[in-house]
């Protein structure tokens, strides 16, 4: 049989994610973050930990992780109090065990009255604490040493897209006419004055860097898209060329809002752009 | 020098591009990082031949087999599904059925965990993946074909594309649901992407998320786990 019509189900961006990992069960961190707090994980199982803040009661939550190298996570739960609200939070960590460093990123929606949608980003860095061993002074950072990589990413087998990180706050996307994009996310676009977004940058180590996008200028214009602000977290590997990471937000689906939630990756390939796409304007600045 | 491959800021300055083509990795470019779930773990194993095992992957780097110790590479290919690369040869651990086949001096063992409730060996796959036609790329401007023409043969070439698909020789077994084990000879390589003593490539295909999983072989390297993307236009 044909095995490459195998019934599967629809994949966008999330075919080519690798499998939830559970190596990190039986394990406990506490986190020395800058923001002046320790913060404590306990992985109690394959898909459950505990979390808590200083002294705070430890509350269980779902995570998911995966791999960017072999001793590098990210991590994700979404915080369960806030499940069912219109203020819900998600929780995402880069997790380094080889530099025992590690960055906290806390995602919110329902802070803004006018855009209720939209994902309000915080970060904080910090080290993990050894016993008998002194914390690391290095920290993962913030960087412009992405500037000027343009990717096209292969999401799954009919689509890929083009990455530009041009601009320390923004990114652009665009894709080729022959990729499934074109009719996957390509509508709203077609209205929007440029395809640049919101985008933070942070410096994991040599060749790993976490992306972070937030479609926040297309829910500012749209109001009203298929996606409503969305946050992606992408924990890229520039040595081997591929990601991984994971979506936060709202989408809408048959006139409903409902959250929308997946882990993605994608296989990265050198990319020519044509010189009005390299060269383009960010339209939503001054 | 390209325009495009190089981008200057408007005072002339330099700025670079990460992206690259991973080079320097070669046929094992996108392999995905290595998983280290296995570690601890010890599996008494019983196949129908009559033949008994013991796999015990003693920490995150080296397991006991038959009584010696090899070091090993795991990658994670679905939910409790492991390719393992280990002493010139392979096993592939499926916690879901409680199988493991492993490939022992060239003969394919279908083995289950011993005393594990429900425990059900892989099967071959006879000619199930006869009509199956597809890419995998390892890497950037690194993919192997695969043309599925017979239940032991299969039609393959190896990027830079060669309009020339050498008949190879191949084994498949069926894991469950869309995992596929294919392990398939080939004859020297000239080049082309993979190593030029390559003489055959075990992958642990995946039809539902359509990547692979696996390792290449050959005289004058050391075995390399590589994992794949698919393409079914190319």
């Amino acid at each position: 049989m044909d095995l490459t019509k195998y019934e599967r189900p629809f994949y966008s961006i999330n075919q080519f994610h690798s499998a939830h990992v559970t190596e990190l069960k039986g394990k406990k961190f506490k986190f020395v973050m800058d923001g002046g707090y320790d913060y404590y994980l306990n992985f109690i199982g394959e898909d459950t930990l505990t979390w808590a803040i200083d002294d705070a009661e430890p509350v269980e939550a779902v995570y998911e992780c995966l791999k960017g190298d072999d001793t590098t996570y990210i991590m994700d739960f979404d915080v369960v109090s806030t499940l069912e609200t219109d203020h819900r939070q998600n929780e995402t960590f880069v997790i380094d065990l080889e530099q025992r460093l590690v960055t906290r990123l806390l995602c919110t929606v329902g802070y803004n009255k006018r855009l209720p949608f939209l994902v309000k980003s915080e970060f904080d860095f910090g080290a993990i604490d050894v016993e008998g061993r002194e914390l690391p002074f290095r920290r993962h950072c913030w960087s412009s040493e992405m500037l000027g990589t343009r990717v096209e990413w292969h999401w799954s087998e009919d689509m890929w897209t083009h990455h530009k990180y041009y601009d320390a706050h923004f990114y652009t996307l665009t894709w080729p006419d022959n990729s499934s994009a074109v009719a996957n996310i390509g509508d709203p676009f077609e209205v929007l004055p440029s395809h640049d977004e919101v985008a933070f940058y942070v410096k994991i180590k040599e060749n790993m860097y976490l992306f972070v996008l937030t479609e926040e200028l297309m829910e500012r214009t749209l109001q009203g898209g298929v996606f409503r602000s969305n946050n992606m977290a992408f924990l890229q590997n520039y040595d081997r060329m591929y990601h991984a990471g994971r979506t936060f937000g709202s989408i809408n689906m048959d006139g409903k809002i409902v959250p929308c939630r997946t882990l993605f990756g994608a296989f990265g390939a050198p990319l020519v752009l044509r010189d009005e796409l390299l060269y383009s304007d960010n339209a939503y600045t001054v | 020098m390209n325009r495009n491959t190089y981008v200057w800021d408007d005072k002339g300055v330099y700025v670079k591009n990460l992206c690259n083509d991973g080079s320097k990795y070669g046929i094992t470019q996108y392999r995905y990082p290595l998983n280290y779930e296995l570690a601890g773990e010890k599996f008494e194993l019983a196949c129908e031949c009559g033949k008994e095992f013991t796999l015990e992957f003693l920490c995150e780097k080296n397991l006991r087999f038959e009584g010696a110790v090899y070091p090993y590479e795991a990658l994670k290919a679905g939910p409790k599904l492991y390719f393992v690369l280990f002493n010139y040869t392979w096993a592939v651990v499926d916690l879901n059925a409680k199988a493991v086949t492993v490939n022992i001096d060239g003969d394919i063992c279908c083995t289950t965990i011993k005393g594990a409730e429900g425990a059900a060996a892989h099967t071959f796959a006879g000619d199930e993946m006869v009509g199956t036609k597809l890419g995998w790329i390892f890497g950037y401007g690194r993919m192997l074909t695969q043309d599925f023409i017979g239940e032991d043969r299969v039609k393959a070439a190896w990027s830079p594309k060669d309009e020339k698909f050498a008949e190879n020789a191949y084994r498949a077994v069926k894991i469950g649901g869309p995992y596929y084990l294919v392990d398939m000879k080939t004859d020297t390589l000239s080049k082309v992407c993979a190593p030029f003593f390559t003489d055959h490539v075990v992958l642990l295909q995946d039809y539902d998320r359509c990547m692979a999983f696996g390792a290449i072989y050959g005289k004058g390297f050391e075995p390399m786990a590589v994992t794949a993307y698919a393409r079914f236009s190319y």
